[in-house]
């Protein structure tokens, strides 16, 4: 032992300063230049997180092939229905005159980390400004929305997860087309509101992106109802199953509106 | 101690990017916690509690969680780790003392990080932070059997 450098009271400043210290960093939040440092610090490690998040594709490979597969031909079922009908509404749209949909921008990126032990809350990304992600596009699986990009670095990004308390978007109840803000409420977990307690919505109604506002197209699955209940006040209380498989997240889209 | 360095800083990054892969349902172990606890428990306490903040702090910047959240948790688990679990101790002294500080830190961790949450956060801490510690501490009884060597003898 090294005497005076190892001494009791030594420490326990140590430990006080090294927590208060952590405690100022809790309290300063993200600032733009802390999120700055974020994006440079995940830029530098991008290569051995890229290695090691090697090891669980080799895992996952066989099963995620097999539910891929599968899902493409529900997919393709379902594209050539969809195919008709847009053709039937881009008709409808040039009768009526109104102005076409703006087109969307689209990265594939691979998932490199993972922000908390506790729950999937948010990821890594290997695209980031040079590849044109931009922070608020959205990410999306073959399941549905998975998230949103909350910051970039020049070849990183990095997306916080539904489920994460800053996530809000608004979103429609497909089948009513009822729409109401959907929040985080915990790790995998959603809830919809401003659903009015006359609403008819009912469990396993699905979840779409509103479209409304910049950051997300329209019309994307995000999550079906697990329950409803009356609120306290004039709404219901929906809560709701994501639909992406959060826990399990490799490759995406990143899908952004294209600039003008 | 080069070898603790990068084992330390290795379970940090296999957290960032892996973690999830040991996840039971919504349960999922602390690798960089557990790293903490088993790597610098024998050291001085204010170098584990350095090491342990700086660890933390390379998580929180690798994820979207509150900046410093994971860094007060963990400058915590290096500094008591050192105090409880720096002397020679019985497996089931050990065991006790670790869980005593496994299971406080991972509520505190979760309370940290998702402070502010419409669930209950009783719930929370029952259905998620509770079980995720016990999860931890689980893998951490056989990952303390193994010799490390080069002791400087924690609290002591």
């Amino acid at each position: 032992m090294a005497g005076d450098r190892h001494s009791p009271g030594r420490a326990w400043l140590t430990w006080a300063a090294l927590s208060l210290f952590s405690l100022l960093l809790i309290a300063a939040g993200d600032s733009y230049p802390a999120l700055r440092f974020r994006a440079s610090v995940i830029q530098g490690f991008r290569l051995p997180l890229r290695l090691v998040s090697w090891i669980p594709q080799r895992f996952d490979l066989a099963a995620e092939n097999r539910r891929l597969r599968e899902r493409t031909i529900d997919l393709f079922i379902e594209n050539s229905r969809l195919r008709e009908y847009a053709l039937e509404a881009i008709r409808l749209e040039a009768l009526l005159g109104m102005r076409p949909q703006p087109e969307l921008r689209r990265q594939a990126a691979r998932v490199i980390a993972r922000g908390s032990s506790l729950g999937p809350q948010s990821v890594v990304l290997d695209r980031g400004d040079l590849d044109s992600v931009r922070v608020g596009d959205a990410l999306l699986t073959a399941y549905g929305l998975a998230g949103t990009v909350v910051q970039t670095g020049s070849h990183s990004a990095t997306a916080a997860l539904l489920g994460h308390r800053d996530f809000r978007c608004r979103a429609l109840v497909q089948r009513t087309r009822e729409e109401g803000i959907l929040a985080g409420s915990g790790p995998g977990e959603l809830v919809l509101q401003e659903i009015p307690l006359s609403s008819d919505l009912q469990v396993d109604d699905v979840i779409v992106t509103s479209g409304k506002g910049s950051r997300f197209p329209g019309g994307v699955p995000i999550a079906v109802v697990r329950e409803v209940r009356p609120g306290t006040g004039l709404f219901l209380e929906v809560r709701l199953r994501p639909l992406a498989r959060l826990t399990r997240l490799e490759e995406l889209y990143v899908i952004g509106r294209r600039e003008p | 101690m080069k070898f603790r360095l990068i084992l330390l800083f290795g379970m940090t990054l296999l957290q960032a990017a892996i973690g999830d892969l040991l996840r039971l349902g919504p349960w999922a172990p602390d690798l960089q916690l557990l790293a903490v606890l088993w790597l610098l428990s024998d050291r001085p306490p204010a170098q584990a509690a350095l090491l342990g903040f700086a660890s933390g702090l390379l998580l929180d910047l690798l994820g979207v969680d509150p900046l410093g959240a994971g860094a007060l948790a963990s400058c915590g688990a290096g500094f008591f780790g050192s105090l409880l679990l720096g002397q020679p101790l019985g497996f089931l002294l050990r065991a006790l003392r670790a869980l005593a500080l496994l299971v406080p830190l991972t509520i505190l961790l979760g309370q940290l990080r998702w402070f502010g949450l419409e669930t209950d956060p009783l719930v929370q801490v029952f259905a998620v932070y509770l079980p995720a510690g016990l999860y931890t501490w689980l893998l951490y009884l056989p990952l303390s059997l193994a010799p490390l060597g080069g002791t400087e003898g924690g609290a002591r």
